[in-house]
């Protein structure tokens, strides 16, 4: 896991930076908490202060940050971060690559495919908690993360990551606008599942984009068919679970679940 | 060309769906299973009053009745913004006590507690209790005591601003008496420091109590309300014999029960009303009640919201007083008792 | 005498218990049902506890309690099965047995980490049931020395603890790991007086942060993370190899087990805190017991056996001052409080008195639920295995959906579900420079007890230090920490030297 010693010291060098600035930030919060005085009840004395944790961390968080940012500077890491910010300038200026070794070229194309896989992953993620499920009903949504990411790295293929991952980043875009101006609400107002038609379509979208990449060969085919079989049927089977057995309700239960879901539900009962 | 069809077919029957499903007008209550979000944890008073009242409710009912906790925030406020923000339809309960009333002055909500129709199920009176090793026989002895010391005595009485923090307050002020209040996150662990002896005196209520005064781990000096308490054959004494004073300032219940959005239509609260008197009425309820040493009240309706109304005020006041309280009850348009 | 008497009538129960088939099922049912929860993670033994007290409020009290305790028992476990297969703690309970179960996993001994953590959770139970019968009085008699100070000496005992969980970079960065989550411990309104702590106004920090959200966003995130990244097939278990008891290894490990048990039970009794903070103790003591601390860490498998009998033998210390006293020892017993209440029953000091079968009966239950559990887990670790057949980019984000799920379920609130996220990423940035993650989740659980009690500890004895040096039993915890301190500043002292070497 540990990468060489050099770029973990320039990694250091960032970090303690934010550290001591966190840190700082923790004291100052602490110093505006009651030290004296009569609060809730209770007479302060600076050992009953709600300061008193706060203000031993932010030092002991300091010091220790501190120590990592000399610890960097020593072990030259703080000079490579400057040297990195240098060449990233002049870099912009010339056109000339200063790496030449073939090896350095692979690993760093390496290195940028798996932050590139990373960073699918997390956004994902951002998409199913922090746009969908406060909004959209539950059981869609945790099909489209399923499809998508499943699909995803499990055809595990670069054209399909390039493809599915513009669409999936236009989708956030789409999906951050509606949420960030209210137009959910107002959407939510005038149909009350528009919202949970309007995920459904994305998914479907993301499917198509899936099964064009797929369509090339019988493998893939396959696999794909496993991908939409088991991004269906393990929401359905986990969400009924909890649902009807556990009896926790849903965070949202919309089109699909309170609809489809709870309507057969209560009709077989 | 197959599979078009039947994904044609899918994707048509779902969006069918929804319109064949949904009903309009004046629509029969209850249909489908009811969920009550209590607000506090799981195991304590209110959870557990609530989910024996329910689980007779949901007898007359005809659907289950689902009990689920969502804590946090302030005075519950994460459970009761969880369950107000949820259709008037009666399909959603919220499960609460008497100490939410402080969610609006603590920050945690911008509403009064009248959003709420609200069922009493009972409460337990507060009792004041000292540790068995100190020399405190009678009431009087304690507040002699702490007259003589002022602050000397350690008292603890659940968290700060909590009801039993209140009552601990109003006993103090009718009795002309300070004590060095040291706060615990809850009654159970004010009752296990004032056993270990890390704290002399501990007000909780008689149900929580019970257990330990029975046992002798706990010595009562009188509950905290006008009546005496009878506990299993050993009665104990109010503390209004020995100073009538204190009925300026007490008593202050505690209330559990719990409540649907005021503008629920009325043939909903009606169908919950008439579930409610009969549970309060069953077997199962009494019996439990009386084990546990709860008050059963069964108020409902405008009766019962005026007690929340009341204990609103009385709560949002004193913690402003106490200098805890983030927002004025004043703006939110609460009333000084 | 007494204790004969009480003997006999467990013994008795046993019996009766033996022959009541319908009891059977629902024990091996609800003892199947705590394992998957326990497995699944974000759903603990805490909320298995509480579902199933819905579900079982139709039923008689001794069925229901079979019921209950047996998801208790095997929630406790059941964390184990992801902590060790996919590095991603079940419980907060098992997440001192992913340190060492995974690397065990990696190295091909997945089956043999399985077996003896469910021989070691079984024996575990065991001895806490033991415990029950046989000291119930004496030991919650012990449970009341703990005041304000012996809690915050035990809080401080397991941070310091955590410093000894170093980094595999630089030593301080898992103080800085653990310094972090006590931070993020102290945001929300403060225990004692209500003040609200770097809440920013947000209405959802008021209550605090959640354990289990940071949990699985600090533990279960980044690995799924690092997996899909690199396509990796979970660990290199080509072999998984047998799932095996293991007795002798077991039997070569008496004296540790034996220890684990007492600390179990001990944290267990104590009220308030239970099989999370019973694993990471048992876990550090162990360490710096043991003779090659230089193993915990890299797979040892002294560390699986300490952690998972110590979390389940706390089982039997939390019952013990729920039924002498009404006082739960740990969170899933404040849950059962609720269950018995509902059913009638008063645990406390007059249980004795008023349902004299109850304790006997309990006891007996404890004692089939380990052995059911023993069966269940031997039988069920074989099936459980088989998941890491399945290729890790469709494995991988099914747990993450249960994760999702899990977090979701124990509050029923997205708020956790975005802390989750948060966590997970920064967690994740942190894995990758080298800090390691458990101190932060340790600073989390201990944070607030930590806080709350030093500062309640010094209102009561007005700002004074002298009650450890007067009470018994924070005297002994604090010379407990000194001795620990000393320690491992020699261990700093024996690494220096071999640096300076080098």
């Amino acid at each position: 896991m540990i990468e060489d010693k050099v770029t973990m010291r320039k990694r250091d060098f960032i970090t303690s930076l934010i550290l001591i600035c966190a840190s700082i930030g923790i004291l100052i919060g602490a110093s505006r908490m009651p030290m004296k005085g009569n609060y809730g009840g209770v007479q302060n004395v600076w050992y009953v202060s709600p300061a008193l944790l706060p203000i031993i961390i932010g030092i002991g968080l300091l010091i220790l940050s501190c120590i990592l940012l000399i610890n960097s500077i020593v072990s030259k890491g703080a000079r490579g971060v400057i040297d990195d910010v240098v060449a990233f300038v002049s870099k912009k200026n010339s056109h000339t690559t200063s790496t030449s070794d073939s090896v350095e070229v692979s690993k760093k194309l390496a290195r940028q495919i798996s932050q590139f896989r990373v960073s699918i992953v997390v956004l994902v993620f951002f998409i199913l908690i922090f746009l969908l499920i406060p909004r959209v009903d539950f059981l869609i949504s945790l099909i489209f993360f399923l499809l998508s990411i499943m699909g995803m790295f499990y055809l595990n293929q670069a054209t399909l990551f390039r493809k599915a991952g513009r669409l999936l980043i236009a989708w956030t875009l789409v999906l951050c606008s509606i949420a960030w101006s209210n137009l959910d609400i107002l959407l939510v107002q005038a149909f009350e599942f528009s919202l949970d038609i309007i995920v459904f379509v994305m998914t479907v979208s993301i499917y198509i984009v899936l099964r064009k990449e797929a369509i090339k060969d019988t493998e893939t085919k396959k696999k794909l068919r496993i991908v939409l079989l088991l991004s269906i049927a393990v929401p359905v089977i986990v969400t009924a679970v909890f649902r009807y057995a556990l009896l926790v309700p849903l965070p949202v239960e919309g089109l699909f679940f309170d609809r489809i879901c709870n309507s057969i539900y209560y009709a077989l009962r | 060309m197959k599979k078009m069809i039947v994904s044609v077919l899918i994707v048509s029957m779902v969006m069918i769906f929804p319109l064949i499903a949904q009903g309009q007008g004046e629509v029969a209550y209850p249909e489908r299973d009811i969920t009550t979000v209590v607000v506090w944890g799981a195991g304590g008073g209110t959870d557990v009053c609530n989910r024996v009242v329910m689980a007779e409710m949901s007898k007359e009912l005809g659907v289950n009745v689902n009990v689920v906790n969502k804590t946090g925030g302030v005075s519950g406020s994460i459970g009761m913004l969880d369950a107000f923000s949820k259709k008037a339809d009666g399909y959603t309960l919220c499960g609460l006590s008497e100490s939410n009333v402080t969610a609006g002055v603590m920050g945690g909500w911008e509403n009064k507690m009248d959003v709420w129709d609200i069922f009493i199920i009972g409460g337990s009176p507060d009792v004041i209790s000292v540790t068995p090793d100190t020399p405190y026989q009678t009431i009087e002895e304690l507040v002699a005591a702490a007259k003589a010391n002022p602050q000397a005595i350690k008292a603890a009485a659940g968290g700060a601003g909590s009801i039993h923090h209140l009552n601990l307050l109003a006993f103090e002020q009718g009795t002309e008496i300070e004590f060095n209040f040291i706060p615990y996150p809850g009654s159970a662990p004010s009752q296990n420091a004032a056993m270990t002896g890390e704290v002399d005196v501990v007000i909780t209520s008689v149900a929580e109590q019970a257990q330990l005064i029975m046992a002798g781990k706990l010595r009562p000096l009188g509950v905290l309300v006008e009546d005496a308490f009878d506990l299993d054959g050993r009665s104990l004494v109010s503390t209004f014999d020995a100073f009538p004073s204190l009925g300026n300032y007490l008593p202050l219940s505690q209330a559990i029960g719990f409540a649907v959005k005021a503008e629920a239509p009325q043939n909903v609260k009606d169908t919950l009303y008439a579930a409610f008197d009969k549970a309060m009425q069953s077997e199962a309820v009494k019996e439990f009640g009386k084990k546990n040493f709860y008050v059963l009240s069964g108020k409902r309706g405008p009766e019962a919201n005026a007690i929340f109304k009341n204990l609103e005020a009385v709560f949002g006041y004193t913690l402003k007083d106490l200098g805890s309280a983030t927002v004025d009850p004043e703006t939110l348009g609460i009333v000084r008792p | 005498m007494q204790m004969l008497e009480s003997l006999l009538s467990f013994l008795v129960h046993i019996g009766y218990l033996l022959t009541d088939p319908i009891g059977l099922l629902v024990l091996f049912g609800s003892v199947i049902m705590g394992i998957i929860f326990g497995a699944t993670p974000g759903l603990t033994a805490t909320l298995g506890v509480a579902l199933l007290t819905t579900l079982t409020y139709g039923m008689n009290t001794s069925t229901a309690m079979i019921a209950l305790m047996g998801i208790y028992v095997g929630g406790v476990y059941g964390g184990s099965y992801t902590a060790i297969l996919v590095n991603i703690p079940g419980t907060a309970a098992s997440a001192a047995t992913a340190m060492d179960g995974y690397p065990l996993a990696c190295k091909g001994f997945a089956g043999r980490a399985l077996g003896l953590t469910t021989t070691a959770s079984a024996i575990g139970t065991f001895i806490g049931m033991f415990f029950v019968i046989t000291l119930s009085p004496v030991i919650s008699e012990l449970a009341l020395q703990f005041t304000s100070f012996e809690f915050f000496l035990l809080a401080l005992f397991g941070i310091i603890i955590s410093g000894s969980l170093t980094s595999p970079d630089l030593v301080y960065k898992g103080w800085i790991a653990g310094f972090l989550g006590l931070f993020l411990s102290v945001i929300g309104r403060d225990s004692l007086q209500v003040y609200p702590r770097f809440t920013f106004g947000i209405s959802q920090l008021d209550s605090g942060i959640e354990v289990v959200p940071v949990l699985i966003g600090a533990f279960g995130i980044p690995q799924i993370m690092s997996v899909l990244k690199d396509n990796f097939s979970v660990t290199g278990m080509k072999s998984i190899g047998k799932i095996l008891p293991d007795f002798k290894t077991i039997f070569k490990h008496i004296p540790v087990i034996l220890r684990s048990s007492l600390i179990g039970v001990g944290i267990g009794s104590v009220p308030g805190i239970g099989e999370d903070i019973a694993g990471w103790v048992s876990y550090g003591t162990a360490k710096r017991a043991s003779k090659h601390p230089e193993e915990y860490g890299n797979g040892s498998v002294e560390a699986v056996i300490c952690t998972e009998t110590a979390n389940n033998a706390c089982i039997g210390g939390a019952m013990i001052p729920l039924l002498s006293l009404g006082v739960p020892g740990s969170p899933p017993a404040a849950m059962l409080l609720g269950a018995l209440m509902l059913h009638g029953v008063n645990p406390g000091p007059m249980l004795t008195f008023e349902n004299p079968e109850f304790i006997p009966n309990i006891t007996a239950i404890l004692l089939l639920a380990s052995v059911a559990m023993w069966i269940c887990g031997m039988l069920l670790a074989k099936q459980f295995v088989k998941v890491l057949r399945i290729p890790t980019s469709i494995f991988m984000p099914i747990i993450g959906l249960l994760c999702i799920i899990g977090s979701y379920a124990i509050g029923l609130n997205e708020f956790n579900l975005y802390l989750m996220l948060i966590v997970g990423v920064i967690a994740y940035i942190l894995t990758e420079q080298g800090y390691p993650i458990a101190p932060l989740v340790i600073g989390v659980i201990l944070g607030p007890m930590c806080d709350e009690n030093l500062r309640r500890a010094l209102m009561v004895s007005q700002g004074s230090f002298a009650p450890i040096f007067q009470r018994p039993v924070a005297l002994i915890l604090f010379l407990v920490i000194v001795a620990t301190i000393l320690s491992s500043t020699g261990m700093f002292a024996k690494v220096k030297e071999k640096f300076s070497k080098k």
